[in-house]
């Protein structure tokens, strides 16, 4: 994410700081948490797997396999492209792991490619802009999406380590980039809970939808983020009332023992 | 000695030579009580310290940027024929306190004694009637503040004494002494006067530039809607003298009477909503407001959809609004719950008598600070569906003139905090008493969900029926939150 607001003079020392700073280092060239770039060919089977064997074989290793036939890899890659899994007895291969990861990492990192990071503020899309942007990339897959979410959920390591961490992330990243006021303070929890929440929703929503190109997915998610901002309101509100009320007691003890 | 003084001829030569030329600096004059602000506590105010004996020695100034000598003053001796929309409620306490102490003779002619409120819910059959002979009187806000003037003027007072300055506004305020909170302030108008001044009130709004100047914090939300004022004219004099609120999910809306067969109205709505009802035909109004009392909000909100996307008549609207408000009346049990249950129907609505206003509720931490005190809505500012606004500010007014009066009795500085914080101790509480009411209330009444809409009403109809708690809310309001005049 660096890359795109580092310049590169900078990155090779003109300017030095007393602590770290990451300006002082060469731009990532990997896609973290994946270990590969963009220019690598493991992105290259994979998001070719999502973009043609995916939608024809389903989240599976013979899709991976696919991909390598027809780009005209060795079979051998399909180790190296698992490498950085821990096999696991009760998840799918350590390939398919890495493709399900690669699944929800390279579309979080698409959805911010062409918002550069000093964009002014009311240039910035909606927080449901960003929502719909995310859930209209899953379409090509749509009929794979609960095999997907399945896989995703199996209580494990891969939950713990992957799904979940990204599906943070997503939500930090759609309200970062997106117009929607940030707090400092315990909101900022709340409002990646809700819209982490809302995304989840409408994902599970959309892999049982059957309606013509998923608009019916786009009204529930609109509507579902619309409930939880005004949750939010209530909040708002609440707190608002309740800081209110204490200083104004405040106020009336301090009246009360005012009087001359 | 002579240093200090040739530096100050110095430092006023110096600003001279930079002023502009509109704007002479003169050296600052000397005032007593400098108030910001002429509106109906700022003018009660004036009166106030010039009618009572204790304070009438003190330099008064009074400052205000509107029009206060011609407008205000010639509405007194040649009153318009029709009703100004700026109406408020005057509750007894606050009348006495303007009659009895201030000895302003109110045009009395021109007011509305009326006997309770008939409360009730827009999305239920919840009412509570709170009836109370003289529970209050609806009056101009022109009319307060031109008596008001009006007795400044009988005092026949020398400039020495008091001072109106109006279409001028405050410039700037600083303190004479930039380290020392306690030294008088100076105060700089528009035109280039300047005075310092032993004890500042800020009687000045909302945007209070002498709250800002005090740094006394305001509290407090808007409500993101706007209350729509006008002034009606009914098809005939009520036969029951009192006032209508009806509380709909979009805000309250109320029928207040005034002398004969005119009424004035309150009418609560989001931003939206209010610009369409200020934008209608006078005749496509009235009948909107004779619907909005007695129609459910689906067909009001049928209305809205319809004039918004302009696809209804004027006299269409008209004719379907009379339709369904015969539908109802036909189906009462009574012929004469038509007169008991819904306010007179609307004639006509007077033409330029409509405006709207934000709706807000805030409260100041404090109404003093040293050489400052806050008055009316520089320290309050309330939703007026209780009524309380204009007698919160006379409540200030009385209890300020008090502090002051016990304070010279005492031979106390009237700009210390010292004199000042007893009219805050006096204020706060019942203030907030106040703001709390019409806050609940309108908190209460704002949502259409079915379990609070139950609750609500079997609430309303209990406090209804009984009268130990109806008739402590009906005091409430009726006194403004103070002792009932019979008992002092």
């Amino acid at each position: 994410m660096l890359k795109n607001f580092v310049p590169k003079r900078t990155a090779f020392g003109l300017t030095r700081f007393y602590h770290p700073n990451p300006k002082e280092y060469v731009p990532q060239l990997t896609l973290p948490p994946l270990l590969y770039g963009k220019d690598s060919k493991q992105y290259k089977i994979l998001s070719h797997s999502l973009d043609v064997s995916v939608p024809e074989f389903g989240f599976n290793e013979r899709a991976i396999v696919n991909s390598i036939n027809l780009l005209g890899y060795p079979s051998s890659i399909l180790s190296v492209i698992g490498s950085s899994n821990t096999p696991s007895f009760l998840h799918s291969s350590t390939a398919l792991m890495e493709l399900l990861k690669f699944n929800l990492v390279a579309k979080r990192y698409q959805l911010s490619e062409d918002i550069p990071l000093d964009t002014p503020v009311e240039e910035l899309p909606s927080l449901e802009d960003l929502l719909i942007k995310r859930l209209k990339m899953d379409v090509p897959i749509g009929p794979h999406l609960s095999q997907l979410i399945a896989q995703l959920s199996i209580p494990g390591p891969f939950l713990t380590d992957t799904s979940l961490p990204e599906l943070h992330r997503l939500a930090d990243d759609m309200i970062y980039f997106s117009s929607e006021k940030d707090h400092p303070d315990f909101a900022w929890y709340a409002k990646r809970m809700g819209v982490s929440t809302a995304y989840m929703s409408s994902k599970l929503f959309m892999a049982q939808d059957r309606s013509p190109g998923y608009v019916d997915t786009f009204e529930f998610a609109k509507d579902k983020l619309k409930r939880i901002m005004k949750l939010g309101d209530y909040y708002n509100n609440a707190e608002e009332y309740a800081w209110y009320v204490l200083m104004n007691s405040i106020n009336m003890a301090k009246s009360k023992a005012a009087r001359g | 000695m002579m240093l200090v003084r040739s530096r100050i001829v110095w430092q006023r030569f110096v600003a001279r030579g930079f002023a502009t030329g509109g704007a002479k600096v003169k050296s600052p004059q000397l005032a007593d009580v400098l108030i910001v602000g002429g509106g109906p506590a700022g003018l009660t105010l004036a009166a106030a310290i010039k009618a009572s004996p204790a304070l009438k020695h003190f330099k008064t100034v009074l400052v205000d940027g509107g029009d206060i000598k011609d407008k205000v003053g010639s509405f007194y001796d040649s009153p318009p024929e029709n009703y100004t929309n700026r109406v408020v409620s005057l509750t007894p306490p606050s009348l006495d306190f303007i009659k009895s102490k201030v000895g302003i003779n109110l045009m009395e002619d021109r007011m509305m004694v009326y006997d309770g409120v008939y409360v009730t819910d827009g999305c239920s059959n919840g009412t509570i009637d709170m009836e109370k002979d003289g529970i209050s009187h609806m009056v101009e806000i022109l009319n307060v503040q031109s008596s008001a003037l009006k007795r400044l003027t009988d005092l026949q007072l020398g400039e020495d004494s008091f001072k109106l300055i109006d279409k001028t506004k405050v410039a700037s305020i600083k303190y004479s002494d930039p380290n020392d909170a306690t030294s008088w302030p100076i105060v700089t108008l528009e035109d280039g006067q300047a005075f310092k001044t032993r004890l500042l009130v800020g009687a000045d709004g909302f945007n209070s530039p002498v709250r800002a100047f005090s740094g006394i914090q305001s509290r407090g939300w808007f409500y993101n809607e706007f209350g729509i004022v006008a002034t009606m004219k009914l098809e005939y004099p009520p036969y029951k003298v009192r006032g209508w609120q009806r509380f709909l999910p979009t805000g309250p809306i109320a029928h207040l009477p005034l002398p004969d067969d005119n009424a004035t109205l309150v009418w609560t709505h989001n931003d939206e909503t209010t610009k369409l009802l200020v934008s209608l035909t006078p005749e496509a109004f009235t009948a909107m407001v004779n619907a909005a009392f007695v129609l459910d909000n689906a067909d009001m909100q049928y209305y809205y959809n319809k004039l918004k996307e302009k696809s209804i008549t004027d006299k269409d609207l008209i004719e379907d609004i009379d339709s369904r408000i015969q539908q109802v009346f036909d189906n009462l049990e009574n012929e004469s719950d038509i007169d008991e249950c819904y306010p007179t129907r609307i004639a006509s609505i007077i033409g330029e008598s409509r405006a709207r206003f934000p709706m807000k509720m805030f409260h100041a931490d404090t109404y003093c600070a040293e050489r400052i005190a806050l008055l009316g809505d520089a320290a309050h500012t309330t939703h007026p569906l209780a009524g309380q606004g204009l007698n919160m500010g006379e409540g200030d007014t009385e209890a300020l003139v008090n502090a002051l009066e016990k304070a010279t009795y005492r031979g106390l500085d009237i700009g210390s905090l010292l004199a000042l914080q007893p009219f805050w101790a006096d204020r706060y509480s019942t203030n907030t008493i106040l703001l709390g009411i019409a806050d609940k209330c309108h908190k209460l009444y704002g949502t259409d969900f079915a379990p609070m809409v139950g609750l609500r009403t079997i609430g309303a109809n209990f406090i209804n029926n009984f009268s130990p708690i109806k008739d402590l809310i009906t005091n409430t309001l009726g006194t403004s939150a103070r002792e009932p005049i019979a008992k002092k």
